[in-house]
């Protein structure tokens, strides 16, 4: 029973980085309902980019990182200019084909960029490990969990305490309404996208730190659980998208621990389809009006 | 009656569409006799596998080449058709049909994993032209049927020499198996726990992970706890990488013992300081001068070391090429070929067919010195049947 | 006939697209007429595919009975799976479905009766009058499974249940407030969209004569659900122009090797940018 803490630990540590991701998913269909699952692609292109940056280019760990989100962010927008805002309206499935067409195209790029193999990351941060008791925790475990509470808390102050935070969250409760008042839906939805991009970003390269490689495939089944996490919170609320996230990373720990590692994708998506037959809006969402 | 008109022309539009279409592809790729001999080679080209589908055809190419360059078959050039499955099982059926029905071919190479080459297998079969599987262990591809061969150990031939080897070479007792759930690491994990059993030995600890999975923090410290002496890693060199890595990291330091995934230069990459020491099945004789000789020119070719999917690319071309000299260029010659051979030399080392269209041969064990992959121990046959 | 005027890889293409156009057409009910987004189809292919697969290989079964059985079997599991998953908020449902889909294959890879990682080989292949088909015959069979699929589909929508089904999709409230039962005509959608998956799966079964966890992947979902996006949502012939072009497509393409799934990728973003409604579509919403 001593090595529950240690499951849990590492349950958090792989949630926090399904709510960065998932976080972009949420305000992504919270404002203009796009089911944008190429979100996992720019995780991807995230830790794929930072790789060449690190170990290619040799640039400072700060500079790449700052140039990574840069550049997902810049890929967001131009998803959101290109691909999306000229299907603004249409059915919802227009805008997933496309989205799954935007991650099939980023993969097989990136297959012919990097390779289609796994590359080792750089572990440009020292690796500590700290022994406490029968547990093991390590330093990157602590970054990971502590700088993604950091961000949301970041997040939930800049929807709260500003206009354009503000303006998204009117959005995501009413996108008729929001037009009526005045709010720019156009630059609310590349602020999302910018935003959310620029996180997804940020993933990529923790989980190059975490898992210590990196390869093209990475992010399409990652996106498709990040997104499971909006939908098991609830769509339209940031804090039970988080809590989405911290469930499903934990349920993975624990299946993986108390029932088979090789289940665990099946109990996931059990789960959310049980979750959702429950409760058909998510545990913390509630019904979404139909603009 | 507008709505019907409309119905009609999209109707008589989508019908004309697809005769165009469908008759695009119906002339033959075969016309305008060419005096190669053809042989077909399958595998993942693009998509998440294709290292090892692009190796292996390499690999097979270089074979071909070097053929050509010595004259041929009796000054007939050998060419090679190469299609891609992506790894996916239906997509081995349009591959291996395109090979067959379109590209004619005298015979087949599969270069991918174990599903689509089962799919590509019953047709092969239904065809009645020969198949040389490369690298897919799973133990049902051979019996599709007589025309279906196999120059790669299967599963159950792997597993008992990594047990033997875990219980002689590391004097282990305790072993923790974690292995990859599909058809290759069950077949080569049940093989390898039933035979450590039978040598003495216990197994602590015996769980599959996901293909694809890269956390393993929870199945470490799941194996740790049942403290074993030894761990026998049964995986691709992606998540064997990783798992040696985090198990070295998280304080787990006995000695691993792993299964051919891991012989390549990729797992090397992956594990850095990690994978020293880590001994693991390879399927090849490093020290032979054959593959000195054949990884020598591969490198130079296409820039980086051949793995063991590249070199058993290479042997099941030889194979072919084998079969053909001794039978003829006809699907049915090299069949009666490939019967002929009773002892066969490639780069990875010699073997014999049995009855069953598998092979006998040593097995091999490869060791990571100073991040190099160094030869190891030979295990004989007998020993692991 | 066929053999003469198609060659064998012609009529390798055929079989592949009419299985196509069958999971393209029985997607289309679901997804076109009765608005239900669903990115989990290969489920129910799958499990008529393992439906016929252990039928025939465990009791011996011929293709001519494991048809009707795993045709079936999956409507029972479309019904079964149907009810509960529509309560879901609507644009929920395509998760939920990715998440069935995600479910049925680790099941069949993780369950003894579906051969676990082995997965189920040695199926018999089609068999009429005593002979065994060749591959005209299962093009030819291919070809009237789509077609029987395209004629019940299209009685479907012109009979007063479809009509209904279609007041469902353009407004599910007004069309609760006139009484029709709603979710009974999903559902039932739901569940006929999933025979014929599973009827197409049972001929697969006895085509390929394996069928493992891998053979029914997300891709294949994401592929079916593309066909009818491309082909035009909701239209009676945009499932067979999709189905032709996305099976035809990446053949043609086969020279470009790597950049083959890239170029595809992009064609799916260009297709719905510059024809969001699909080639034949005119989403009935614009028509009106």
């Amino acid at each position: 029973m001593s090595v529950l803490p240690q499951h849990l630990l590492n349950g958090l540590a792989v949630g926090s980085l399904y709510a960065l991701l998932a976080i972009g998913l949420s305000l992504t269909y919270g404002v203009l309902r796009i089911i944008h699952i190429a979100h996992g692609g720019v995780y991807m292109i995230g830790g794929m980019l930072s790789l060449t940056l690190l170990a290619t280019l040799r640039l400072p760990p700060v500079l790449a990182l700052a140039t990574t989100v840069l550049v997902c962010a810049g890929l967001g927008v131009l998803f959101e200019r290109f691909a999306y805002r000229p299907l603004r309206g249409a059915n919802v499935i227009v805008t997933l084909i496309s989205s799954l067409g935007l991650l099939l195209a980023m993969e097989n790029l990136a297959r012919i960029v990097w390779g289609p193999v796994p590359h080792s990351y750089p572990q440009f941060l020292p690796l500590r490990v700290y022994t406490l008791g029968t547990i093991v925790i390590t330093n990157l475990q602590i970054l990971i969990v502590v700088l993604t509470i950091a961000l949301m808390i970041g997040l939930q102050w800049v929807l709260r305490r500003t206009n354009l935070g503000l303006a998204t969250l009117a959005a995501v409760q009413n996108a008729r309404g929001a037009r009526l008042v005045g709010i720019n839906i156009d630059a609310l939805a590349v602020a999302i996208f910018a935003v959310g991009s620029g996180l997804a970003g940020i993933a990529g390269v923790l989980e190059g730190l975490y898992i210590t490689s990196v390869d093209p495939s990475m992010g399409a089944m990652f996106g498709l659980k990040a997104f499971a996490a909006v939908v098991i919170g609830g769509m339209g609320s940031v804090v039970g998208t988080i809590l989405g996230a911290y469930l499903i990373g934990l349920v993975e720990a624990l299946t993986a621990a108390y029932i088979s590692a090789g289940l665990r994708d099946v109990i996931t998506f059990a789960l959310l389809v049980l979750v959702l037959m429950v409760r058909p809006s998510g545990l913390l969402g509630r019904r979404i009006e139909r603009a | 009656m507008r709505r019907t008109y409309i119905n009609r022309t999209r109707a008589l539009l989508g019908a004309s569409m697809f005769v165009v279409a469908l008759l695009l592809f119906s002339g033959g790729a075969a016309q305008g006799q060419a005096p190669d001999v053809r042989v077909g080679v399958f595998g993942p080209l693009t998509g998440e596998a294709a290292a090892d589908g692009n190796g292996c055809l390499y690999g097979t190419q270089m074979a071909a080449d070097n053929a050509n360059a010595r004259g041929g078959l009796d000054g007939r050039k050998i060419a090679v058709s190469s299609a891609d499955d992506q790894a996916v099982p239906s997509e081995g059926i349009t591959a291996v049909q395109k090979l067959l029905t379109r590209d004619r071919v005298t015979s087949v190479i599969s270069c991918s994993y174990s599903g689509a080459t089962r799919t590509a297998a019953a047709f092969a079969q239904q065809a009645k032209v020969p198949m040389v599987v490369s690298y897919a262990v799973n133990p049902e591809i051979t019996k599709a049927g007589n025309y279906i061969w196999r120059v790669f150990s299967i599963g159950g031939v792997q597993g008992n020499a990594i047990a033997v080897m875990a219980r002689e070479d590391g004097k282990a007792s305790k072993a923790a198996i974690l292995w990859v759930k599909n058809d290759y690491g069950d077949s080569i994990s049940k093989a390898a726990a039933e035979r450590f059993a039978k040598l003495g030995g216990q197994v602590v600890f015996n769980e599959s992970f996901q293909i694809g999975d890269k956390d393993f923090t929870t199945l470490i410290t799941k194996a740790r706890a049942a403290n074993p002496d030894v761990l026998l890693v049964i995986s691709y060199y992606a998540e064997g990488g990783l798992l040696v890595s985090q198990a070295r990291r998280l304080g787990l330091s006995v000695p691993i013992y792993a299964s051919d995934g891991l012989s390549a230069p990729n797992f090397i990459e992956l594990a850095g300081q990690a994978a020293e020491g880590v001994v693991m099945s390879a399927a090849t004789n490093l020290n032979s001068p054959a593959y000195k000789a054949f990884a020598k020119a591969f490198e130079a070719k296409y820039k980086y070391l051949p793995d063991s999917v590249a070199s058993h690319g290479h042997d099941a071309m030889l194979v072919l090429l084998e079969a053909i000299r001794r039978g003829d260029t006809t699907p049915n010659g090299v069949l009666k070929g490939l019967g002929l051979i009773d002892k066969f030399s490639g780069v990875n080392g010699t073997f014999t067919f049995t009855p069953a269209r598998e092979i006998v041969a040593e097995q091999s064990f490869w060791k990571i010195v100073n991040g190099q992959f160094a030869q190891y121990k030979l295990i004989p046959f007998e020993k692991v049947k | 006939m066929l053999d003469f005027l198609l060659g064998p890889y012609a009529l390798t293409l055929l079989m592949l697209i009419s299985i196509n156009i069958t999971l393209a057409a029985s997607l289309n009910l679901i997804t076109g007429y009765a608005g239900q987004v669903s990115i989990g189809h290969a489920a129910f292919y799958a499990i008529g595919a393992y439906t016929a697969a252990i039928l025939s290989t465990a009791f011996g079964w011929s293709f001519w009975l494991t048809l009707p059985a795993a045709a079936l079997v999956t409507f029972a599991s479309g019904l079964i799976i149907g009810a509960p998953s529509l309560r879901v908020e609507h644009d929920f449902l395509a998760i939920v479905t990715l998440g069935l889909g995600l479910v049925v294959q680790g099941l069949a890879l993780n369950l003894n009766i579906t051969g676990g990682p082995y997965g189920i080989s040695g199926i018999p292949r089609i068999e009429l009058f005593g002979h065994q088909l060749g591959l005209a015959g299962y093009a030819l069979t291919g070809v009237v499974l789509a077609a029987i699929t395209l004629t019940v589909v299209r009685r479907i929508m012109t009979s007063r249940p479809g009509t209904a089904l279609m007041a469902v999709r353009e407004d599910p409230l007004a069309a609760e407030v006139i009484g029709i039962d709603t979710a009974r005509y999903k559902v039932l959608a739901f569940a006929i969209g999933a025979l014929f998956a599973g009827a197409a799966g049972s001929l697969y079964a006895h085509y390929a004569t394996f069928v493992g966890h891998d053979s029914f992947s997300l891709g294949t979902s994401i592929a079916v659900l593309s066909m009818v996006v491309v082909g035009g949502m909701g239209t009676q012939w945009g499932p067979v122009v999709g189905a032709v072009l996305l099976t035809l497509i990446p053949e043609l393409m086969r020279f470009t090797a790597a950049y083959r799934m890239l170029l595809y990728g992009l064609l799916l973003v260009l297709m719905m940018r510059y024809l969001p409604q699909g080639l034949l579509g005119a989403f009935p919403a614009r028509r009106r």
